[in-house]
């Protein structure tokens, strides 16, 4: 890579998942972290800056793997990286007592050429538990560094900035075989190497690695994996960190004070008053109007994005490091398995209810197309976000029976829509396999360092598209182009029983999705919707097309033939249900 | 006299050693593989309900029945 004319050499960590490589990159480069790629869960390549002995080395974090024939998309990422980067050392980090299981990776980094240091990370909890490893035995049969670590005590990473160190001043340059033989070997020849790979692992650790006694449960583990408790554990921690934490805390109390007091009441009353010094009348409205980039865009972006998803950030961060989400995966399999998906499926679902955005790139840790295409579709249609469930919450907690009927509708819809891709996609659905890694209590810095790095790439992301959202609707005013858009949702929004101010309100909601509920609720208040039509709103307005960004998102991760084909469905899902509502609940059509 | 069975009639709390994968599909190899699922490895039935949890060296893998059927185990006696 050159960098002002100096060429900066990569260094790359790679490993399984949960092996510390994340810990080992925060202390290789401080908090200089850039989270490249879009913020999924752990579909993202951290890189960042680090001084080894003076000279400036660009590390990149991998997202974890078991071999370099990927099995998943996230998987193929640090593939690609290993390629395209031409690490001139590529650290492999291991946990120290399931060497076993790990050395075959190391075997296989070796055979495609890389210059390889092997890290026996966590050997605190292995010398726990009685594991030993004979570190110069093993280095000097593997003709590689071997290095000691437990790097969540800041325990041997000095030892492997210098091994580093001398891995770069040595004049042996890294000739990767990639592109040629073993990494497009076929998959009978990559089994056969794959399993003869771990028979050579078992003979270089014969006599230098004895694997001591297995880790004792504790009682988090067993009330986490008990049948009957666990389910009810995980239920609790949906619960308890998405509804409570995200919803109230930050969806409520968070955006009450930044939208309602920071912007509502101190900064957009200060700004408005300057902007009224302009002459121009259009300019004043595109900066403040209605839709103003100022008073919509940028109070939308920080005054209620910003507490929802940086609370949500923080919450999945959490989770994501104390090891639970597996398990999570684990509940929820049985579960999925009946619409088409399997456990893994969870982790963009869950991610759903807090952005939808977010969890259509989180579709990516799942294995087949077949089951990305699902995913995406439950999310754009059955799935509210945050910022929506938040508001329709509020509008009908009013009347439970509405709730209990629009919960209800939603869920059916999702089960009936999952059932029938599960039986109209083509293809496989793939079998359902997952390491459940210890419970871990996560290190608040970690946690924090991870959030705000997401946190950043998701502004980058998303401050643009509001502006130009903004911006479009500003044009659409201008041009008194809104009005004919909204005189075109008149009649079918009629047909569904719902007046004509409601179709303003979908077209609303489809630029800012809690925009739309925020309309209906101002409907329910000034009492010009019955319960029923507020019913039927509500339900079409949770199914209906996805905000603009997921929109986008979905074209970027699907494509565009599948994003038209997804919309058109949603859309004709939507409708319809809300039409048979309508017609059950014995509405007259407006 | 060894008893060698198949993973997914397995009980929780059984123990065995893996004899034998008895697949074709190279995707499913890969994974069983890729979680240290290998001939001649120990491994215990944790739990089999909802899905499987095996104990395998040092760490705890969950499989579903599908793969689990296809993992035959000679039972410790």
């Amino acid at each position: 890579m050159q960098r002002g004319g100096i060429s900066v050499k990569a260094v790359v960590l790679v490993g399984n998942p949960n092996v510390g490589k994340s810990v080992l990159f925060c202390q290789l480069t401080g908090n200089y972290a850039t989270v490249s790629n879009y913020p999924g869960t752990t579909v993202e390549v951290s890189h960042g800056i680090s001084y080894i002995e003076g000279k400036q080395v660009r590390v990149y974090d991998s997202p974890g793997i078991y071999s370099l024939l990927p099995l998943t998309a996230e998987e193929a990422i640090t593939r690609k990286l290993l390629l395209e980067k031409k690490p001139a050392v590529v650290v492999h980090v291991v946990d120290a007592k399931n060497l076993p299981r790990m050395l075959p990776l190391t075997l296989e980094l070796q055979a495609c050429g890389f210059h390889v240091i092997l890290v026996l990370n966590m050997l605190d909890e292995a010398k726990r538990l009685g594991v030993h490893i004979k570190r110069r035995e093993l280095a000097s049969r593997l003709g590689i560094a071997v290095v000691e670590a437990a790097f969540v005590h800041g325990w041997g990473v000095d030892v492997l900035r210098r091994q580093i160190a001398k891995q770069l001043n040595s004049s042996s340059i890294a000739r990767p075989l990639c592109r040629s033989a073993t990494f497009q070997e076929e998959e009978q020849k990559f089994m056969a190497s794959a399993l003869q790979r771990r028979q050579t692992a078992d003979k270089i650790l014969e006599g230098i690695y004895s694997s001591g006694d297995l880790q004792r449960e504790t009682w988090l583990d067993r009330l986490t994996l008990h049948p009957f408790a666990g389910l009810l554990f995980s239920m609790a921690v949906i619960y308890g960190v998405f509804y409570l934490f995200v919803g109230r805390f930050g969806a409520g109390t968070l955006v009450d004070l930044f939208e309602g007091v920071l912007f509502a009441e101190i900064i957009i009353p200060r700004l408005t008053a300057w902007i009224a010094y302009l002459p121009w009348l259009s300019v004043r409205e595109l900066l403040a109007g209605d839709f103003g980039i100022l008073t919509m865009g940028f109070s939308y972006a920080f005054g209620i994005i910003m507490p929802m998803v940086g609370t949500f950030f923080f919450a999945f961060a959490f989770l994501e490091d104390s090891g639970y989400l597996p398990r999570l995966a684990y509940w929820a399999d049985g579960l999925l398995k009946k619409i088409g998906l399997n456990g893994r499926a969870i982790i963009p679902l869950t991610l759903g209810f807090g952005c939808g955005t977010m969890a259509v790139v989180a579709t990516r840790t799942l294995e087949c197309k077949r089951e990305r295409i699902a995913a995406t579709f439950l999310l754009a249609l059955a799935i509210p976000c945050s910022a929506q469930l938040g508001l329709l919450l509020a509008i009908l907690s009013g009347a439970p029976l509405l709730l209990l009927i629009w919960c209800l509708v939603v869920f059916f819809v999702f089960i009936v829509a999952g059932s029938l891709l599960n039986i109209l996609l083509p293809g496989e659905r793939a079998a359902f396999f997952m390491e459940l890694p210890p419970l871990r209590t996560p290190r608040p810095r970690a946690v924090l360092t991870k959030s705000i790095a997401r946190m950043r790439s998701y502004f980058m992301e998303i401050v643009p598209v509001f502006v130009l959202i903004s911006l479009l609707l500003w044009l659409l005013t201008e041009t008194g182009l809104l009005d004919s858009l909204v005189a075109v949702l008149v009649p079918p929004v009629g047909l569904l029983g719902l007046p004509p101010e409601v179709s303003l309100v979908f077209l609303y909601g489809f630029f800012r999705r809690d925009y739309g509920a925020a309309g209906l609720y101002v409907l329910y208040r000034s009492e010009s919707l019955s319960g029923e039509q507020m019913l039927v709103a509500a339900v079409a307005l949770t199914l209906f097309l996805p905000c603009l960004a997921q929109l986008t998102m979905i074209v970027r991760e699907r494509g565009v033939p599948m994003a038209a084909a997804i919309v058109l469905l949603v859309t004709m899902t939507a409708y319809a249900t809300a039409l048979l509502l309508r017609l059950a609940l014995a509405l007259p059509a407006w | 006299m060894q008893n060698i069975v198949s993973l997914d009639g397995c009980p929780a709390g059984e123990t065995g050693k893996i004899v034998s994968l008895v697949t074709g599909n190279y995707a499913i190899l890969r994974k069983l593989l890729s979680m240290g699922l290998v001939p001649g490895v120990q491994i215990r039935v944790i739990r089999c309900r909802p899905s499987f949890l095996l104990q395998v060296g040092h760490s705890k893998v969950a499989l579903d029945q599908s793969l689990a059927k296809q993992i035959m185990l000679a039972i410790n006696d």
